[in-house]
C-alpha cells in the first residue's frame, strides 16, 4: 500500500458499500462487495467487459438497486430511499453514460442546461454555469448546434458537461465507447477540477494518461479487490 | 437488462440507422412545434407545414368536392326535352319557357295547361329546349309524356344515349367528390397517428433523461400534460374541420338522418357534429397521451 496522495478525511464517507450481491438471471455480477470512498476521493472501477462496472454505477446513480446488502450515498441508503426523495439525490450526482443519452433535437447548450433547470436556477446563473462549462471543455463553438450533427466524441463531451454542470457532489463516469485519447484528456480536465472541489469521483475508465486513482476497485469473477492508496481503513 | 436500458438501447440501436435517424428527427422537429418552439432549430417548414397541411386539408377537400358536385350538378342539368310546339309568338314563347323550366311547376298540372293554353296562339312549329334537373330516366320519361300530352304541344323528343352517359357521369363525378372525402379522412387519421405516435415517443425520450438528472415527476408531467393538451387542441381543430366538411358536402349528395338529425347545409346541424367531433378527438388525444403518464409513473415507481 502506497502513502496517500490526497488528503481525505476517513470520516466524510460519500458512498459506503456493504455486502452488496448483485444477480442477473442466475450469473451473480458480485457478491459480498464492500468498500467505502471518502468525500473528494478518485477511484478507478476496472474490471473486464460484462464484469458488472456499469451495474455498479448505476446502483450509486440510484437507477438499479442491490439484491442485497446495504449501499449508503451522501448519507442516503439507496435501499430504503423513497420515490419521492430519489429525484433530490440524483441531482447530487454527476452520471456520464457510455453512450450519450441526450435531447437529439436540441442543442449542446439546451442540454447541458437542462440540470440546472430541474435544480431551479435562475436563467442568469444558469446561463453564466453552462457557458463557463462549455469553455472548460472546448464545447464553445458547438454549443448551439442540435446533438445530433454532432460527432461522437462531441456528444459524450456534452454528456461530461450535462453532468458536471450542477457540481454534483458525485461524479459517476462510465466507460466511453470510441472516444480519442484527447477527448478523454478534455474530459478528464473536468473531473479534475470537480475533484479540486471536493466532489467523489469513481470512474470506469482505465486512468492512463491521466491522474492515477487514489483508490482502485477491481471486479473479477464476481469478487471485488480493492488497492486503495489513501490512509482509509475499510 | 432494465426497461430503462432495454427502452435507450433499442433507442440507440435505431439512431444509428441514417433514414430512422432522419424520421426520428422529423418526428421531434413536430413535436417540438406543438409544444415548444423555443427549442427549435430548424425544421420549421416542416414542422408548420405538417400542422398547415392538417388544417388545409379540409378547406382543400371540401372546394374538391364542391367541384365535383358542380360537374355532376352540370351534366345533370344538360339533359334536355325538346318540345315542339304547332303556334308560336314571341312574347308569349318567354313565358310558356319559363314556366317549363322547373319540374316542379310540370308537375303542377293546373299551371301547366294554362301556360300551354297562352302560347297556343302561336302558329310556328318550335323546337324548345326544357332544362330538367336531376331527374332518374323513368321520372324524365313521365315528364316528355306529360309535355306531350299537353295541348299546344305537337311533339316531345329527348335522346335517351346522351342521357344515360350524363347520367353516368354526373355519377363519377359525385363518387370522386365522395372518395376525395374518403381519402381526405384517411389522410388525416394517419397525420393524426402520427403525430400522437411520434409525440408519446418524443416525450418517453424527455421523461427518461429528465427523470435520471433528478426532475421530480411534477416537473416531467407538466410539459408533458401541456404537450397533451394542445397536441388535442390541434387535432380536435382539424377534426372539426373535417367533419363539418364532409357533413356539408353530404348534404348536398344525398339526404341522410343520423341520430334523429337531418344532415343538411344549416349550420346549426353542421356545428353540432363538429362539435360532438372536436370533443371527441379532444378524448381520443388525451387518452393517447395517458400512455405517456403511465410510463411515467412507472418509471417512477
Amino acid at each position: 500500500m502506497t502513502a496517500p496522495r490526497t488528503a481525505v478525511s476517513e470520516n466524510e464517507t460519500m458512498i459506503y458499500a456493504n455486502q452488496i450481491t448483485r444477480q442477473t438471471g442466475e450469473r451473480v455480477l458480485f457478491s459480498d462487495l464492500s468498500f467505502f470512498l471518502p468525500a473528494g476521493s478518485y477511484t478507478c472501477v476496472m474490471g473486464a467487459s460484462g464484469s458488472g462496472k456499469t451495474v455498479l454505477l448505476e446502483m450509486i446513480a440510484g437507477r438499479q438497486k442491490p439484491d442485497s446488502g446495504s449501499l449508503v450515498v451522501n448519507k442516503i441508503d439507496m435501499l430504503e430511499i423513497t420515490a419521492e426523495r430519489l429525484p433530490y439525490v440524483r441531482r447530487e450526482i454527476g452520471f456520464v453514460e457510455s453512450t450519450p443519452t441526450l435531447l437529439e433535437n436540441r442543442s449542446a447548450v439546451e442540454n447541458i442546461r437542462l440540470p440546472l433547470d430541474i435544480a431551479g436556477f435562475d436563467r442568469r446563473a444558469a446561463t453564466e454555469r453552462v457557458t463557463e462549462t462549455l469553455d472548460e471543455l472546448g464545447l464553445t463553438v458547438i454549443g448551439d448546434v442540435p446533438v445530433q450533427r454532432l460527432t461522437n466524441d462531441q456528444r459524450w463531451l456534452v454528456t461530461c458537461a450535462r453532468a458536471t454542470v450542477h457540481r454534483p457532489a458525485v461524479l459517476l463516469v462510465d466507460e466511453p465507447i470510441d472516444v480519442s485519447e484527447a477527448t478523454l484528456q478534455r474530459q478528464q480536465h473536468a473531473t479534475e477540477r470537480l475533484l479540486a472541489n471536493g466532489a467523489t469521483v469513481l470512474s470506469a475508465m482505465s486512468a492512463a494518461g491521466g491522474r492515477p486513482p487514489d483508490i482502485s476497485i477491481e471486479i473479477k469473477q464476481g469478487r471485488s479487490f480493492i488497492n486503495e492508496q489513501l490512509s482509509v481503513v475499510h | 437488462m432494465s426497461n430503462y436500458q432495454s427502452y435507450i438501447s433499442s433507442f440507440h440501436k435505431l439512431a444509428r440507422n441514417p433514414i430512422s435517424l432522419h424520421l426520428q428527427t422529423t418526428y421531434r422537429f413536430i413535436k417540438e412545434c406543438v409544444y415548444d418552439w423555443a427549442t427549435m432549430r430548424t425544421g420549421h417548414v416542416l414542422a408548420i407545414g405538417l400542422i398547415a397541411l392538417m388544417l388545409i386539408l379540409p378547406a382543400a377537400s371540401y372546394l374538391f368536392a364542391k367541384l365535383c358536385l358542380q360537374i355532376g350538378d352540370n351534366l345533370s342539368r344538360a339533359r334536355t326535352i325538346s318540345v315542339f310546339t304547332e303556334n308560336q309568338s314571341e312574347g308569349r314563347l318567354d313565358q310558356l319557357t319559363t314556366r317549363l323550366r322547373q319540374y316542379e311547376q310540370i308537375e303542377r298540372a293546373t299551371l301547366v295547361p294554362a301556360a300551354i293554353d297562352s302560347a297556343s296562339g302561336i302558329n310556328t312549329r318550335l323546337l324548345e329546349v326544357v332544362p330538367v334537373a336531376a331527374l332518374a330516366p323513368v321520372q324524365f320519361a313521365n315528364i316528355a309524356e306529360q309535355l306531350r300530352t299537353l295541348p299546344g304541344v305537337s311533339m316531345v323528343s329527348w335522346s335517351e344515349e346522351t342521357l344515360q352517359r350524363n347520367l353516368q357521369a354526373a355519377h363519377y363525378a359525385r363518387l370522386a367528390a365522395l372518395a376525395s372525402l374518403a381519402l381526405a379522412a384517411i389522410l388525416f387519421t394517419v397525420l393524426t397517428w402520427f403525430l400522437i405516435r411520434n409525440s408519446i415517443r418524443s416525450s418517453r425520450a424527455v421523461v427518461d433523461i429528465k427523470f435520471l438528472l433528478g426532475a421530480t415527476p411534477h416537473q416531467i408531467s407538466h410539459p408533458v400534460v401541456a404537450r397533451g393538451v394542445l397536441l388535442g387542441l390541434l387535432i380536435a381543430v382539424a377534426g372539426y374541420a373535417i367533419v363539418a366538411t364532409i357533413s356539408l358536402v353530404l348534404a348536398n349528395i344525398v339526404d341522410i338522418t343520423i341520430l334523429k338529425i337531418r344532415i343538411q347545409s344549416g349550420i346549426f346541424p353542421i356545428l353540432l357534429y363538429a362539435g360532438t367531433v372536436l370533443v371527441l378527438s379532444f378524448i381520443v388525444a388525451q387518452l393517447a397521451f395517458r400512455r405517456t403518464y403511465s410510463y411515467l409513473y412507472q418509471q417512477v415507481s
